[in-house]
């Protein structure tokens, strides 16, 4: 059983989708893909990052060194994604209990 | 600007275990570099937090490998309490109260004959050698409870070694992994109560009040706070101050069973009192527990 997700890390592990990514890189992505509700402090970014490779949730790809400072690169493993997709499955049915009835309502009103 | 901003960033990461910064200290930085709109006031609190936690031991917990670190913890406490107090009210006595003050050190007859039995308790449960602990810590509890039910002694801190026991039952059913990070210095709380409750009394008798209340409320507010940072810690805190209230409570019992005039509602009044700081601790590193058990 995979365990609940936290709203900063679902966003980390969804920035993470798509390609590999450094850390400002992931909480620029994590920030567009929340349209803006999650800004993550770095301190929390690797806080997260810790507890997600610590979990085999996200590893290390590569690493580069840009404009000499370290750039490490991270990407979601299998299981990450697995555990992504059950909390996006998760978020969508407690979305549609809302927007079923909201659907309802109007006719509900006619009636 | 960047330099300075750098050097600033450099003194706060110097907060995080050495190991950690080695690891991640040069990519952390870059990322706080890369950010330059971003103030240090907004980046500060979550390093700070981090760095506690990096000490602490940061890994998500289950809710119940939680609960069961801190049973093992509260139940040192409770030990190193228990051992401690009959030595330190004794030597105390010898240096300064005697003869007037003997009638303390005879109420405390039973805690005194426990001690021994308890340290034994104290060094298995230290190694990990859980069960025996938890049979030694029975065999001081029963021990305190015989010399009790013979004599006309009215201390019942002895029944410490009670829920000492009861704490080291799920302990001694699955081991907990060894004590690690800053956890292991919730096991100076007990010591730092003890010194302000008795020495207080004979080195600074004016202030002894002060000082005893002041440690108690420090324990528990820092503990309370603390479950920001790990729970563990306030939830060992409140097991503690739960088997003291529950002591309390029996102590409160036998007085008034004894018909020393105690009005049964003050007894009600205190022990309520009493169990209101573990109530506290506990309500909220259940909370904190659940969160940090979350990915």
């Amino acid at each position: 059983m995979v365990a609940p997700v936290r709203e900063p890390t679902y966003f980390i592990l969804a920035a993470l989708q798509d390609e590999p990514r450094y850390g400002y890189a992931i909480i620029k992505r994590a920030e567009a893909l929340s349209e803006g509700r999650v800004t993550l402090a770095t301190g929390t970014l690797y806080s997260a990052l810790d507890r997600l490779t610590a979990e085999g949730f996200v590893r290390v790809v590569r690493e580069e060194i840009v404009n000499g400072r370290a750039r490490r690169y991270y990407e979601v493993t299998p299981d990450g994604l697995a555990a992504l997709r059950v909390e996006a499955a998760h978020l969508a049915n407690a979305a549609k209990v809302v927007t079923d009835r909201m659907a309802l309502r109007p006719a509900a009103g006619l009636a | 600007m960047s330099s300075r901003l750098e050097r600033r960033y450099a003194r706060v990461l110097r907060l995080y275990p050495k190991a950690y910064r080695e690891e991640r200290g040069p990519e952390l930085m870059a990322t706080l570099l890369e950010a330059p709109g971003r103030p240090m006031r907004r980046e500060l609190p979550a390093l700070l937090l981090g760095a506690l936690r990096a000490h602490a031991g940061s890994a998500r917990r289950t809710t119940a490998g939680s609960w069961l670190i801190a049973s093992r913890i509260a139940a040192l406490m409770v030990l190193i309490y228990s051992i401690t107090t009959p030595p330190v009210r004794a030597g105390l006595t010898l240096v300064y109260g005697p003869p007037h003050d003997w009638w303390l050190l005879e109420q405390s007859l039973p805690e005194v004959l426990a001690a021994p039995v308890g340290l034994l308790a104290l060094v298995a449960g230290t190694l990990g050698r859980h069960r025996m602990a938890l049979a030694v810590t029975a065999v001081a509890f029963l021990v305190g409870l015989g010399t009790w039910l013979t004599d006309t002694a009215l201390e019942a801190g002895f029944f410490h070694y009670l829920f000492a026991a009861v704490l080291l039952l799920p302990v001694a059913r699955k081991a907990p992994p060894p004590v690690s990070g800053l956890l292991r210095y919730a096991l100076y709380a007990p010591l730092l109560l003890i010194a302000a409750d008795h020495v207080g009394d004979n080195l600074l008798p004016a202030v002894a009040g002060i000082v005893r209340f002041g440690a108690f409320v420090a324990v528990w507010v820092v503990a309370l706070l603390w479950a920001v940072v790990d729970e563990r810690v306030t939830m060992a805190v409140g097991l503690f101050f739960l088997a003291e209230a529950l002591v309390w409570s029996i102590r409160l019992t036998a007085v008034f069973v004894g018909g020393t005039g105690v009005v049964l509602s003050s007894l009600v009044v205190s022990a309520a009192l009493t169990a209101l700081v573990p109530t506290v601790l506990l309500s909220v590193s259940a909370l904190a527990g659940r969160r940090q058990a979350r990915l």
